[in-house]
């Protein structure tokens, strides 16, 4: 067996030693690592609009679960006025969705019961029961019926 | 622009119904004499108008959308008094119906807009109406939709500092005043053009059956 010389002996010995360090660093620095884990799940989806059908879009949002204090989920809505998350424990959510000029939402609303055999979309939670031209419909009556209220009063009133 | 509920704080929207509430009551003091019988249909049907249309969502530039408030044919017609009032009735039904302004809100809507929107489109017809009448009319619109514009920014502007947890973390309305002011007020020059467009084509109806002017 052939001996080394003693300065290459020496390179060896700092080489193992630093090989070492390496890696006895390179475990805690595994803990600044992204690691992704890719899944489909099933989701729910809150998209919110403009009555003319204009998306709400990239508009920020905060999720909150039941009545909690702290979002467990902030961002911004999609290109399609979508918020979409994956639902916990809470059976109840809160959506705050703000637009800069002041348009936006507070939203409370139950989460829709999952289906485990099927994969497919639950029906939409109705959310607009009435419809919007029932609701102009009542309105008008409302302001119809409070005037024509009025001017009965009056001639009651102006009747010698 | 009507502000939904969960935007502003209590600190806003309780003081804002104290003031509101002496604004309703100041404007309906002397209604029996201001609104006869031959005003009565009239006022139904303009603010019949302004429920309508303010339910008309127009797309604009930027991906917001805007609607015309009504509050200026209405102030220009019968005065601030009463379309202060009859806005109010607007406002409320928009928030019930529709979720188009919030009860918590409905103060502020209503002074924003019903109370600074019907005043100075009425001063702003005061002081043109000499020059041109559809100058006045036109520039009557166009300043209530940006004063009720200013009158909401200012308000949601406001909520970041009068509303935030121990971290500074805005508790209600986000965005501050340097957000607000140019995201409100820009659309809303726009949809001012709108708005005098269509209180000079209600005011030239109006005037040609002799319906009383502000």
């Amino acid at each position: 067996m052939t001996k080394l010389p003693t300065l290459a002996r020496n390179s060896i010995h700092r080489y193992a030693a630093m090989a070492a360090m390496a890696l006895l660093l390179a475990v805690p620095a595994q803990a600044h690592e992204v690691v992704n884990q890719i899944q489909r799940q099933q989701a729910v989806t809150v998209t919110l609009q403009y009555s003319d059908g204009e998306p709400f879009s990239y508009e920020t949002y905060e999720l909150y679960a039941g009545r909690g204090a702290t979002p467990v989920q902030t961002g911004r809505t999609d290109s399609q006025g979508r918020v979409v998350f994956l639902p916990g424990e809470e059976a109840t959510m809160r959506l705050r969705a703000f637009s800069a000029d002041g348009h936006g939402v507070d939203l409370r609303f139950k989460v829709p019961a999952a289906s485990p055999e099927s994969t497919a979309d639950s029906p939409a939670i109705a959310t607009d029961k009435l419809g919007r031209p029932a609701k102009l419909l009542i309105g008008l009556a409302a302001i119809l019926a409070l005037f024509a209220g009025w001017q009965l009063f009056i001639r009651q009133r102006n009747r010698p | 622009m009507h502000i939904p509920d969960g935007f502003l704080s209590p600190q806003t929207y309780l003081p804002a119904y104290g003031v509101a509430a002496a604004a309703w009551y100041w404007a309906a003091r002397g209604l029996r004499q201001s609104l006869d019988e031959q005003t009565v249909p009239k006022l139904a049907a303009m603010t019949a108008l302004a429920y309508g249309l303010g339910l008309i969502m127009v797309p604009i530039p930027g991906g917001t959308s805007g609607h015309a408030l009504g509050v200026a044919m209405l102030a220009l017609l019968f005065g601030p008094r009463l379309a202060f009032l009859s806005y109010s009735l607007v406002l409320l039904l928009q928030s019930l119906l529709f979720g188009a302004g919030g009860i918590t809100a409905l103060p502020v809507n209503a002074l924003a807009m019903g109370l600074l929107g019907a005043w100075s489109a009425v001063g702003a017809y005061r002081v043109l109406h000499n020059v041109s009448d559809a100058l006045a009319v036109a520039a009557a619109a166009w300043l209530s939709v940006m004063v009720s514009g200013l009158a909401v920014a200012l308000v949601l502007g406001a909520q970041p500092l009068v509303a935030h947890g121990p971290d500074g973390a805005p508790l209600f309305f986000p965005f501050g005043f340097s957000i607000v002011l140019p995201a409100v007020l820009l659309p809303h020059a726009l949809i001012g053009v709108g708005e005098a467009l269509l209180t000079l084509f209600v005011w030239r109806f109006a005037r040609k059956r002799n319906w009383c002017p502000a």
